[in-house]
């Protein structure tokens, strides 16, 4: 057993033994303190008072003997040194000649009377005329000099030192007595003055042990103690609260499973690796498969298009549980069902936290219907307008003509009229065309004849072709190359039809005398283009809404109808195309800056 | 006719009646403060002659109603020299003591012990002389010149009766003797055996008993004539009932008096002045 397990095994797990334990272990480490103190200055005080008197035989017993040894009274001798060895703690007395023959040796032998012995060796006696202090086992030795004008001899007596040995084992047995006694006491103390808070608090453990089966339960508050009384009553409310919060928890949950089972999108729960945990009734008569089917499953083997494991999620940043939404991915892809056929899926994927483990929750919703309607939707505006172009163009020529003047007689009025209709015809027919272009770059008709070129000469052709509409408008248009040249792989006609789109949107908002900055930059291994203009710029809530078809801003300050709301849409659609990307940034009344970012072709 | 009585005569009668009377009972305050001097022969250290004798010096004055007090000696000539004069009014002495005591100033024994004084001539246990002999020429210990069984005597019969020769060393106590054989400075040491039987066990087992002189009377409490006969039978009386208790013969024994016996001057010493001892006596100053 180490010594670890001893104590553990030792260590009670009682509270009142371990008060019990504790009050022991203090008063026996304070007795015992006290007593390791008592002894060493006991044994100092004794022993200094044994040196003492052991000085005092030896002064007493040179005076006495000086005389004797001269007159070689040893009888006389003798007789004084039995009178001292009376001292009870004296052992041996001896005097001898300063040479060391012994004259007279007086012991106690086995706590006898003192005896006269003789037949002793002579004694190795002190050099130095000096008083001598030696200590071995158990006997204190003290060396007298008998001076008669001369060293004339040596007293020597030992003393026992039983007496400091016996008082050292009293102070002991006291100390051990009065612990065994303090510690019976205290512990009885314990007991009685802690018994009832000791009861309350075990009834209090055994009430909060039960709390998980018997929530709402109430146990008898003790008052007879504080502490326990406040801990009887936290007890009593933690039991109230579990139950409230269990019946609320039971409510949302029902609620929440309400939801689930009614909800009309499909729900369904993964964990980080796209294992599914669970999914709702809807879900599963999209795919139709039962739950029980598919939980464990991957979610990519129902949406291959969608694959969700480690790499797609990192972990860089752990995110607190209450931040449910940290990941949001919104996303059209193509499902499987379990019959093999396939449909659009619409799909917002969630991240959250739950008990620290990363979960997906994805909202599915079938838009298989919405994708037939976007399509009929389409190709009705297509037909409409290729049924409308063809008139119209015909319309639009007749009228220029007109305006160009090969209808002669007309009054001004009549001019005047011609001329709007022929402008509004124009309108008409740029709106027609852009739907077309839409609708062909939507569905995929539009060809594109990629081509590495300088990206700069694109720039500065649709510059040019708009230095007209900013004169008509005040406004000043500057290009800030920084970039020197740069070859992108696009296709020019539609890359400057984008810039120009961007160039006439800041210059048509712009206010007069103001200034249309095109800035090109370089950012890692992309072109940066930038079309800043300093007009009203875009309300935030426009934002995410501006690239999208018929979409315009319309506010108390933008006003704009000169168009149907494509152009932005067709030159996201052109500059995704070109595996570019755009995007806006404005800050209203200040600046606003359009720019697109395309791939840069090395070596080109 | 009528007798006329002298009123100054009747005063002067009455007088010598009352003086009279007065004579007939003796002041009692004058006879306590009598004090009485005992003397003892130091043979052993006068620390211990006196706590050995001061309780039965307690018990005569109880007994006797006078006072004793005791005169230790730190050497024996003095003792001899103030019990010749006669000064003491008790002595505790050697027979030989009671010889020249009696002869200078009456000294009358009153009580001795019943066991016989015997001499003796002590060696180193270890030491190789087998008789007396073997110590012809060497030095000898000797309490005092003149005491009896261990010096006076036993010098006589060493001298007269063994034939040696021998120089006598004098250390003024028996037990003086016996230490100073055991540490070497004397060859060997005249005692008595009552003085050697009472050392401790580990000086007797140091020394071994080589020669004896005969038997004599032991040491004797005498007194000196002019000690009223009543105080002296009171003396006699007090020792001898002493011998009735247990705590009173081991006082007894510890003053050389066990088992107490009257003595008698001309039973007990008269035979020793026969042995010619007296030039073995050396005259204390």
């Amino acid at each position: 057993m180490t010594l670890n397990n001893a104590i553990a095994y030792l260590r009670p797990r009682r509270l009142h033994a371990q008060i019990a334990w504790l009050g022991a272990a203090i008063l026996a480490g304070v007795i015992g303190l006290y007593a390791w103190s008592t002894i060493a200055d006991q044994t100092a005080f004794e022993t200094a008072a044994l040196e003492n008197r052991a000085k005092a035989h030896g002064e007493n017993i040179a005076t006495g003997s000086a005389e004797l040894i001269i007159t070689k009274r040893y009888s006389a001798i003798e007789a004084l040194l039995l009178r001292t060895a009376q001292f009870p703690d004296v052992q041996r007395i001896q005097v001898c000649t300063a040479e060391g023959r012994v004259l007279s040796d007086v012991m106690r032998v086995d706590g006898g009377e003192p005896m006269p012995y003789f037949d002793t060796a002579p004694k190795q006696a002190p050099t130095a005329p000096d008083v001598k202090v030696e200590r071995r086992e158990g006997i204190l030795t003290v060396w007298f000099p008998i001076d008669a004008g001369e060293l004339i001899g040596w007293v020597m007596i030992d003393h026992s030192l039983r007496d400091i040995v016996r008082v050292r084992a009293r102070i002991i047995r006291d100390g051990v007595t009065i612990g065994i006694v303090s510690i019976v006491i205290s512990t009885v103390l314990f007991f009685l003055i802690l018994q009832r808070p000791v009861r309350a608090v075990e009834r209090a453990t055994a009430f909060a042990g039960k709390l998980d089966e018997e929530r709402g339960s109430l146990q008898p508050v003790e008052t007879g103690s504080h502490e326990v009384e406040q801990l009887g009553r936290a007890l009593n409310r933690v039991s109230m609260r579990l139950y409230n919060q269990e019946q609320a928890i039971l409510a949302t949950t029902t609620r929440l499973q309400a939801i689930l089972e009614h909800a009309i999108d499909g729900i369904i729960t993964m964990d980080a690796q796209g294992q599914i945990e669970s999914m709702n009734p809807a879900a599963e008569r999209m795919f139709g498969y039962r739950a029980e089917a598919v939980v464990g499953s991957n979610f990519n083997e129902l949406v291959p298009d969608l694959v969700l494991d480690a790499d797609t999620v990192t972990d860089a940043d752990p995110l607190p549980t209450t931040r449910a939404n940290a990941l949001q991915i919104h996303c059209e892809a193509t499902a499987y069902c379990k019959d093999g056929s396939s449909f659009p899926l619409m799909i917002g994927l969630s991240e959250m936290r739950l008990d620290g483990r990363r979960l997906f929750i994805g909202i599915v919703r079938d838009i298989s219907e919405q994708k037939r309607l976007d399509r009929m939707k389409s190709e009705f505006i297509a037909s409409v307008s290729h049924e409308l172009r063809t008139p119209l163009t015909s319309l639009h020529g007749s009228l220029g003509l007109l305006a160009g003047g090969e209808a002669p007689g007309l009054d001004k009025e009549a001019r005047h009229m011609i001329d709007m209709a022929y402008n509004n015809s124009g309108r008409l027919v740029r709106i027609i065309e852009a739907i077309l272009d839409f609708e062909k770059l939507e569905f995929g008709n539009a060809e594109m004849n990629l081509e590495v070129v300088g990206l700069v000469p694109l720039v500065e052709q649709a510059i040019e072709d708009h230095e007209a509409f900013a004169a008509q408008h005040q406004v000043r248009c500057v290009l800030g190359n920084r970039i020197g040249q740069a070859d992108v792989m696009v296709e020019p006609k539609r890359m400057i039809q984008v810039v120009g789109n961007l160039l006439g949107n800041a210059i048509r908002f712009s206010p007069e005398q103001a200034t249309v900055a095109i800035t090109l930059t370089r950012e890692n291994s992309k072109i940066r283009i930038a079309v800043t203009d300093h007009g009203p710029g875009i309300p935030e809530n426009f934002r995410k809404t501006v690239f999208q078809r018929f979409v315009q801003v319309d506010t108390s300050d933008i006003r704009y109808h000169d168009g149907v709301g494509l152009g932005l849409s067709i030159a996201k659609a052109i500059i995704e195309s070109f595996g570019g990307n755009i995007d806006v940034a404005s800050k209203p009344h200040v600046a606003t800056t359009f720019y697109i970012d395309l791939p840069e072709v090395q070596g080109g | 006719m009528e007798r006329t009585r002298d009123p100054f005569r009747r005063l002067v009668g009455a007088s010598l009646v009352l003086a009279g009377v007065l004579a007939c009972f003796p002041a009692h305050g004058a006879d306590a403060k009598k004090t009485y001097t005992v003397a003892v022969v130091p043979h052993r250290l006068p620390l211990v002659v006196k706590k050995d004798w001061s309780p039965l010096l307690e018990r005569l004055a109880a007994s006797t109603g006078a006072e004793f007090r005791l005169k230790v000696y730190r050497g024996i000539p003095r003792f001899e020299a103030e019990l010749m004069k006669g000064i003491p009014d008790f002595a505790f002495m050697n027979p030989y003591h009671q010889v020249m005591a009696r002869r200078a100033k009456g000294y009358i024994p009153l009580v001795r012990r019943q066991q016989p004084l015997t001499g003796i001539l002590v060696v180193r246990h270890d030491s190789p002389v087998q008789s007396a002999k073997e110590l012809d020429g060497q030095t000898l210990a000797f309490p005092a010149p003149n005491a009896f069984g261990a010096s006076l005597y036993m010098r006589a019969l060493l001298t007269e009766q063994v034939g040696i020769s021998f120089r006598p060393y004098y250390v003024d106590a028996h037990s003086e003797v016996y230490r100073h054989v055991i540490l070497g400075e004397a060859a060997g040491g005249g005692g008595i055996h009552y003085t050697f039987s009472i050392e401790p066990a580990t000086v007797q087992a140091q020394l071994r008993v080589l020669y004896r002189t005969p038997e004599t009377a032991s040491h004797c409490l005498s007194a000196q004539p002019r000690v009223p006969r009543a105080v002296r039978k009171a003396v006699l009386d007090t020792i001898l009932e002493l011998n009735d208790t247990e705590a009173g013969r081991t006082l007894l024994n510890h003053i050389q008096l066990g088992s107490p016996i009257m003595a008698d001057y001309g039973q007990d010493y008269q035979p020793l002045e026969r042995l010619g001892l007296e030039k073995y006596v050396v005259k204390s100053d």
